[in-house]
């Protein structure tokens, strides 16, 4: 009879025990129970810090930053100054990437548009967060009649498909008000976006709220006199934000690109603001002909790149709020 | 369940009528700006008694709510009004609409079957230069506005090697849509690539494949009755969804290519004030957005049985 407690086991009764440190107790063991708790946005920039990707972001955002406050450090030429006997003509000294077809500085313009595209995609996202976080937060907390009004509400306005309804909305004001200036101009962009757009965020608010509102947190700060509003402004909102300004951040490159498809429809911004949408949708005609691709290239790459880097923004601080979608 | 999809249907019926109101009160307002009667002559003179006629037929002389209710009115007899060219709104509808729904099928069916093998290849092989590959692919086709894809894809395949035609015109053609419907495809394609890879990848390390490993199937089978089947979930949902988001977003995907339409009759009517044929045109696309994101539900209530109908 063989000896169990031999240390050769018979064949498929082996065991394999992996040491310690080989297991994932060892990330347990290592942590220190006794430090002090750290807030969830601590945390989350600790994890930030370590992303290479959120450095590459945030590169992007500071360069897009100098461009809109100090543009002509990046360019000499001047946005608005054409000579048609440029038109078209390849790169030269002083201008990397030619001239367009009326004789625009190609680099020139896109450094200078991007001042428009990225006010249009902040302010835009701006609205539409602060009215969904509002409209959301309320749905959620109060529930009741409020909810049902708020959430139909919503229901409607996502029904109605974005890019149509802005068409509406600024081939309406166009007749209204014809000669509305720069400001103006982007004002109504912004505020057809901001009108059609907010559901999103208003579903994504209203539902956090509902996880959060019941969590233990919130009954203990009842439980020490918390009134039903301070709960709401110092406790609810803070930790049903997160998913909201991850959401936030990735919409505002999908508002440039609106601003691009609107105004390579004809209604985003007219064609004396410089901006990427104006730039690249007057190189369509080149296109079909061939010649001096950077036309459209040079504002395009300008304009993908900036919302990748709010993409990219977005995801880094998604990772690094949310410890589930860290691990992949 | 049809207790379900019965409340599900009255549910909608709100929805479309605000959706009504809303499209409506734009049109109204785009009435009051530019004098749609005059639009309609262009540089000829309008006799007083033509312009009373036509503001009587339109209902331009009626306050909004008035001419909103009549919409309502006719919308459920079937009349959507005429559009300015004299014709039936319902039969500009029924020549445009073959057209986009054929191209924003094809959109769907290019993004689903190549979205799902690209996102399945990469999600098995998490972390290789493929998957690599494809998450740079995907973002950057989510971060380039589709125009510039269609002009550069216009141009590739129109003008420089000339294998399709670089625009659609009047008579359309399967074959001559495959570019546009690439196009049209191309950022639902990106979310598909990523939704697939991040779920297989989940669905990798659970509980139920090291099951089916555990078992001794194959590899193959592992992943085709195992992994993909319970992946697919979400990416079916998305896919619903986006047969909607498709129709409203080939209005850009027309104007490239020329193609007649509902984009394309929607954008002009939109600029012309064509209010009948702007409010009918919304508002299909509204019902097409209800109806699939009801059958997504119930599919997915059918793929997925811990969810039930409530």
């Amino acid at each position: 009879m063989p000896d169990i407690s031999s240390s050769t086991p018979l064949p498929g009764q082996e065991r394999f025990v992996a040491s310690v440190s080989d297991t994932p107790l060892r990330e347990v063991d290592a942590v220190d129970t006794s430090a002090p708790p750290e807030s969830q946005w601590k945390e989350a920039w600790k994890h930030l810090r370590s992303n290479p990707l959120f450095w590459v972001a945030s590169l992007v955002m500071v360069v897009l930053a100098v461009m809109i406050a100090v543009p002509s450090l990046f360019t000499s030429a001047d946005p608005q100054y054409a000579n048609l006997s440029d038109s078209l003509g390849p790169a030269r000294d002083g201008h990397p990437f030619g001239f367009n077809k009326q004789g625009y500085d190609v680099w020139a313009r896109t450094v200078y548009g991007a001042r428009a595209s990225v006010t249009v995609g902040l302010l835009a996202t701006l609205i539409v967060a602060l009215l969904g976080i509002i409209t959301g937060a309320v749905a959620g907390f109060f529930g009741g009649w409020l909810d049902t009004i708020v959430s139909r509400f919503s229901d409607i306005v996502f029904s109605i498909p974005l890019l149509l309804a802005c068409i509406s909305v600024i081939s309406a004001v166009n007749n209204l008000w014809p000669d509305r200036g720069y400001w103006g101009s982007i004002m109504v962009v912004v505020l057809a976006l901001g009108a059609f757009a907010w559901p999103q965020i208003t579903r994504q608010m209203r539902g956090a709220i509902l996880e959060v509102k019941n969590l233990e947190f919130v009954d203990a700060a009842t439980a020490i006199g918390a009134s039903r509003f301070t709960n709401l402004r110092r406790h609810i909102v803070p930790n049903a934000l997160a998913p909201v300004i991850v959401t936030s951040t990735i919409s505002l490159g999908v508002f440039i690109v609106s601003e691009a498809s609107l105004s390579f429809l004809g209604l985003g911004l007219p064609s004396t603001v410089v901006s990427w949408g104006n730039d690249i949708s007057q190189a369509q005609v080149l296109v079909r002909s061939g010649d001096n691709l950077d036309v459209l290239f040079v504002p395009a790459t300008a304009l993908a790149v900036t919302v990748l880097g709010f993409i990219l923004l977005g995801e880094a601080v998604r990772e690094a709020i949310d410890p589930k979608a860290r691990k992949s | 369940m049809w207790w379900y999809v019965a409340k599900r249907l009255l549910q909608t019926i709100p929805v479309i009528i605000g959706a009504t109101f809303i499209i409506s009160l734009m049109t109204y307002l785009r009435q009051i700006g530019g004098d749609p009667v005059a639009g309609m002559f262009g540089d000829r003179p309008v006799s007083d008694a033509v312009r009373v006629q036509i503001e009587q037929q339109y209902h331009f002389d009626e306050p909004f709510i008035i001419q909103w209710l009549l919409f309502l009115k006719g919308a459920v007899v079937g009349d959507f009004g005429t559009a300015f060219s004299g014709q039936p709104v319902l039969d500009l509808v029924k020549r445009a609409f073959p057209v986009t729904v054929t191209l924003a099928v094809m959109a769907l069916i290019f993004e689903m079957v190549l979205g799902i093998i690209v996102g399945t290849i990469a999600g098995l092989r998490r972390g290789r230069w493929f998957d690599q590959f494809s998450l740079v692919l995907s973002l950057a086709l989510i971060a380039i506005p589709i125009f510039v894809v269609g002009f550069v894809l216009q141009w590739l395949f129109g003008v420089e090697w000339k294998i399709f035609p670089a625009t659609v015109g009047g008579d359309w053609t399967i074959e001559k849509l495959i570019i546009p419907a690439i196009v049209l495809g191309t950022t639902s394609f990106a979310y598909i690539v990523r939704l697939t890879r991040g779920s297989v990848a989940e669905s990798l390390v659970s509980d139920h494949v090291r099951t089916a490993r555990a078992k001794g199937l194959s590899n193959g089978r592992v992943v085709r009755n195992h992994v993909l089947r319970n992946s697919l979930v979400p990416v079916v949902t998305f896919l619903g969804v986006d047969l909607g988001a498709l129709m409203a977003g080939a209005v850009i995907t027309e104007g490239i290519f020329n193609i007649p339409g509902v984009g394309n009759l929607a954008f002009r009517a939109i600029q012309q004030g064509q209010s009948p044929t702007v409010i009918s045109v919304i508002t299909i696309m509204v019902l097409v957005y209800v109806v699939t994101s009801l059958v997504v539900d119930l599919l997915y209530a059918a793929l997925d049985p811990r969810i039930r109908y409530a």
